[in-house]
């Protein structure tokens, strides 16, 4: 039974014999791959936009407002219509009701 | 040093910084350096992990994560000097949790499966021992082969595994101590042939 007792010095000497494991080739080439896609991914990198002279496009949608509220405001808008288009005005509907209507809609609710 | 490297005039010769030099630039996602680092560390932290995972990809995958923590949050470890001693740690608890999320490749069990008997007329040479030990290693718990990894098979301090292991030192030496004493155990039976193949071989 006492020889089956291994002393401290016997078990060092036998675990000096294990394995010592070693990475595969190119372990540390393939780490060091990983690192440039992972700096990349903390980043969302947007498509870089071109860069457009915006006087290109408002210039002319500058004018166009202009020129809209010019006609809007001298009353010609209608004359640049066929004179066949009937323009329908029914201000004078007494159907139709409006805010200003509300209160005498409420005084009739309440009689 | 810091200086130095902040001045960036010259170029570095980061092989002969300290860790903590080479990691205070590894915070600037500095890749030189940090492959510094990789160098200096990765076969140690491999070692560790292939003691505890006895497989070579899971060992990999530990490793690779270590460092893919540390490079993407190097500002975590304080001492950059402490440097292998938190590789060390974050690849135990890598295994830890890889034990914890795959139970059936527990090898607790799974390296109990060999018959490690020996036949008495079986002649032993060094690669047979080298196979019966590492069984041997393979059938203690996880815990007690990442000790014995760190103390035995890396020379780290008590104090510095225990610090990896996020343990105490008594709970570290009680590890270390119950892992020798299974050893014994496991190999006590064809312990003389062993011992007698090392000294064959010239030991």
């Amino acid at each position: 039974m006492e020889d089956n007792i291994m002393r401290d010095d016997e078990l060092d000497k036998l675990l000096s014999n294990a394995t010592v494991p070693a990475p595969a080739s190119g372990f540390e080439q393939r780490l060091l791959a990983r690192i440039a896609p992972q700096t990349l991914s903390n980043v969302i990198a947007f498509p870089a936009r071109k860069k457009t002279n915006s006087w290109l496009i408002g210039l002319p949608l500058a004018a166009s407002l202009a020129i809209g509220l010019w006609l809007g405001s001298s009353g010609l808008d209608s004359s640049y219509l066929p004179s066949s288009t009937l323009i329908s005005d029914n201000s004078e509907d007494p159907t139709s009701s409006g805010f200003d209507d509300v209160a005498a809609f409420l005084e009739d609710s309440l009689t | 040093m810091n200086s130095n490297l902040q001045a960036g005039a010259k170029p570095i010769d980061w092989h002969l910084c300290s860790d903590a030099d080479v990691l205070s630039a590894v915070t600037q996602q500095n890749q030189a350096a940090f492959s510094i680092l990789v160098s200096r560390h990765y076969q140690a932290v491999y070692r560790v992990a292939w003691r505890a995972c006895r497989n070579a990809a899971d060992s990999e995958d530990v490793t690779q994560e270590a460092f893919l923590k540390l490079w993407n949050n190097p500002s975590q470890l304080r001492d950059g000097n402490a440097l292998k001693g938190w590789l060390m740690r974050v690849a135990s608890n890598a295994v830890m949790d890889r034990f914890r999320q795959k139970p059936m490749q527990d090898l607790d069990t799974a390296a109990q499966v060999p018959d490690a008997t020996v036949p008495a007329d079986l002649s032993l040479d060094r690669a047979h021992v080298s196979q019966r030990v590492d069984q041997a290693i393979a059938g203690l718990p996880e815990r007690q082969r990442l000790a014995l990894a760190m103390v035995h098979f890396e020379q780290m301090t008590n104090i510095a595994a225990a610090s990896a292991m996020e343990i105490s030192v008594d709970a570290l030496e009680s590890l270390l101590a119950r892992a020798r004493r299974a050893l014994k155990n496991i190999l006590a039976p064809d312990g003389k042939q062993l011992l007698a193949a090392c000294v064959g071989e010239g030991d």
